[in-house]
């Protein structure tokens, strides 16, 4: 076990600015409710209320005052400590050695006193929250400070240049409305309004103008009001998220990811614990050329952020996705994203056919038997055609490659991803093989990785072919079962 | 369908079998599995009685699946699960329609379980999982003898032991 100096601080507190900070905020949290108190209610027992929201005020205030008081953290030679809460006393200390992450992050009011949330992370997946260990809030100095104590990295020298790999240009704005999120905002947001409404009472009112108003304007204009608000909520969430977005290489090979309008982020990701990159291309975001760069690392949290886990930029030009990919795994691009991809046997393309438009052509077989079903003409054609392009385009996508450090593996239409992935990141491996397979000669292969998603696959590979990636990646794991097969395509000989 | 070159390596089936009571446990597993999906139709077709044939239909279905789950499906398991453990890895071979084989090196593995669910208890089986550092790295020799797996883990982890690391 690694002893690493201690800070010889002892127990400190938190910043005394969060006496302020801590109880403003749970205040702010709790007027929504102050606010129903006051509003809704009879004409009954007005003091009651009142002395009951008062009451309630007073205690949220106590609790956000008390928790200065109780919580305390302490940086020792072997073990990080934190110790909070006030009747339930809480102890959690976390190995040094077992340190992954230390990310600032600062809301609003913490930016507004000049201070900075510290995220201790383990990277353990199991344990969940249990795993991690928050000091809420300290001055932003001392939280740089404890950022790079914490990682073991030299205390930042403002005046040394640092590699930067990206920094944001306003032109990338225009994917913002290609992503699905983009979307899923637009639709939170319509329900937000719905509930409100309907919280006050608007609704009847308002479904009324609904109807009177359906009748004279025209839907385009309805859709015109939908499309405009997902592309004004894409851009606001885009600029919440990524203003001053910067990319720099830290000296242990590591990244530092910087972003955030109103909260700001600071995402550091240990050099050691890289073990490769993706590519993400959504089908509408490359139709319109763009890519998402994604780092895989060790000891990000899989919760909460869904696929957004590792990004390492907004989408951004395709061109550009490749040089920052490039620049996160520090080869190349052409041994990168952009390796040339080995194509799959003819089998594999023959599956992506009948797999893509064999289900759409049972669909229009129902629609053309059944006359009862309306307008045909128009649908038959575009699920046909739809599903044929779809088709083409995974044919067209997938692929993988070997290089001298990487494993590459391409694949999907909806989404095409271009995993990179170390090859000493390679912890494991699975092989599947379904009836269909094993009679085409094909294999699924899994490398299984401790970073991002756990695995990931190389689809319909030729059976000989996986058995060669997995020898070359791993050498002699598979070695003892390996026979020779005449005319074999199954996997496994019985 | 493209035919394979002749001359293609493929591998052999890993060494162990799983125990032969195993084919009990899958099979009474199946039996649970056909109960739990008839007692709804059941019901229905006792408290609504305009839908009572229409039960009747699915649940002859039902009983036939089973029965033919029953029968079929554990054998061929027991005929396709293996495990062996070389040198460098833990080599697993599972699945009846669609093969899996999951590797996971010595070298990478975190922790060695055994669990015995009930139903495993009372055929005296038990099941070995294995995780590595990968949030889908595990893998699980089910239906062992109940002191082979206990032997089995106790060597697993004795091996794993002996070698430093966080197997990421």
């Amino acid at each position: 076990m690694t002893t690493y100096p201690s800070d010889g601080l002892g127990w400190q507190r938190l910043d005394r600015r969060m006496l302020v900070v801590h109880p403003a905020v749970d205040l702010a949290k709790l007027l929504p409710v102050l606010l129903v108190i006051a509003i809704t209610g009879g004409s009954s027992d007005d003091r009651w209320r009142l002395g009951g929201g008062i009451a309630l005020a007073v205690a949220v205030l106590a609790f956000g005052i008390s928790r200065w008081f109780t919580t305390s953290y302490r940086i020792g030679t072997d073990r990080v400590e934190l110790r909070t809460g006030l009747l339930r006393r809480h102890h959690r200390s976390v190995h040094r050695d077992r340190i992954r992450t230390a990310d600032l992050t600062a809301n609003p009011a913490h930016r507004l006193f000049g201070l900075a949330v510290v995220r201790v992370g383990t990277g353990r997946r199991e344990g969940g929250d249990d795993a991690e260990l928050t000091l809420d809030a300290v001055r932003r100095v001392e939280a740089e400070r404890l950022r790079a104590v914490l990682l073991g990295e030299a205390p930042a020298d403002a005046a040394a240049p640092v590699p930067e790999l990206a920094r944001l240009r306003w032109t990338w704005v225009r994917f913002a409305p290609l992503t699905f999120s983009a979307i899923a905002v637009v639709g939170v947001v319509w329900l937000g309004l719905f509930r409100l409404a309907e919280e006050f009472s608007l609704r009847a009112p308002v479904t009324e103008t609904l109807r009177e108003g359906a009748g004279r304007a025209p839907v385009w204009l309805g859709a015109v009001a939908l499309l405009a608000t997902a592309v004004f909520g894409a851009a606001v969430v885009f600029v919440e998220g990524w203003w001053g977005y910067r990319l720099t290489r830290a000296d242990d090979g590591g990244l530092v990811l910087r972003r955030g309008l109103l909260t700001r982020r600071t995402l550091s990701l240990e050099g050691r614990r890289l073990r490769g990159v993706e590519l993400d291309e959504p089908l509408l975001v490359r139709l319109g050329r763009g890519a998402r760069p994604l780092a895989l690392t060790t000891g990000l949290r899989a919760d909460g952020q869904g696929e957004h886990v590792g990004a390492v930029g907004p989408a951004m030009p395709r061109r550009r996705a490749h040089q920052v990919a490039a620049g996160v795994l520090g080869v190349g691009e052409e041994e990168g994203t952009r390796a040339p991809l080995v194509r799959h046997p003819r089998a594999a393309v023959v599956r992506r056919l009948t797999r893509g438009v064999g289900p759409v052509l049972v669909v229009c077989a129902v629609l053309l038997v059944r006359p009862e079903a309306p307008a045909d003409a128009v649908v038959v054609p575009i699920l046909l055609g739809a599903s044929v392009l779809l088709a083409v385009d995974r044919i067209r996508s997938l692929g993988h490659a070997l290089t001298g450090t990487h494993l590459v593996s391409r694949h999907g239409a909806w989404v095409r991803r271009t995993v990179v992935l170390r090859r000493g990141g390679v912890i494991g491996w699975r092989l599947t093989q379904s009836l269909t397979q094993r009679r085409a000669g094909l294999v699924t292969l899994h490398a299984v990785t401790a970073a991002g998603r756990g695995r990931y696959e190389v689809l319909d590979v030729g059976a000989d072919r996986a058995l060669e990636l997995v020898e070359d990646i791993t050498p002699g794991l598979l070695a003892p079962f390996v026979i020779d097969g005449r005319g074999a395509g199954r996997l496994v000989r019985r | 369908m493209t035919t394979p070159e002749p001359g293609a390596s493929r591998l052999r089936a890993p060494a162990h079998r799983v125990s032969p009571r195993a084919r009990s446990w899958w099979a009474l597993r199946s039996a649970i599995t056909s109960v739990g999906l008839l007692i709804p139709q059941v019901a229905v077709a006792v408290v609504l009685p305009t839908y009572t044939s229409l039960m009747i239909l699915t649940g002859v279905a039902t009983v036939v699946v089973g029965v033919a789950h029953l029968l079929v499906v554990p054998c061929w398991r027991y005929a396709l699960h293996r495990w062996e453990i070389t040198d460098d890895a833990v080599h697993t071979l599972s699945g009846w329609l669609r093969l899996e084989w999951r590797i996971a090196p010595i070298s990478r593995v975190q922790t060695v379980d055994t669990d015995r669910g009930p139903l495993q208890r009372a055929f005296g089986l038990s099941s070995v999982t294995v995780t590595t550092a990968s949030a889908s790295g595990a893998l699980t020799i089910d239906g062992l003898d109940a002191d082979a797996a206990v032997e089995l883990a106790d060597r697993l982890t004795r091996v794993t032991e002996t070698l430093g690391g966080d197997a990421t």
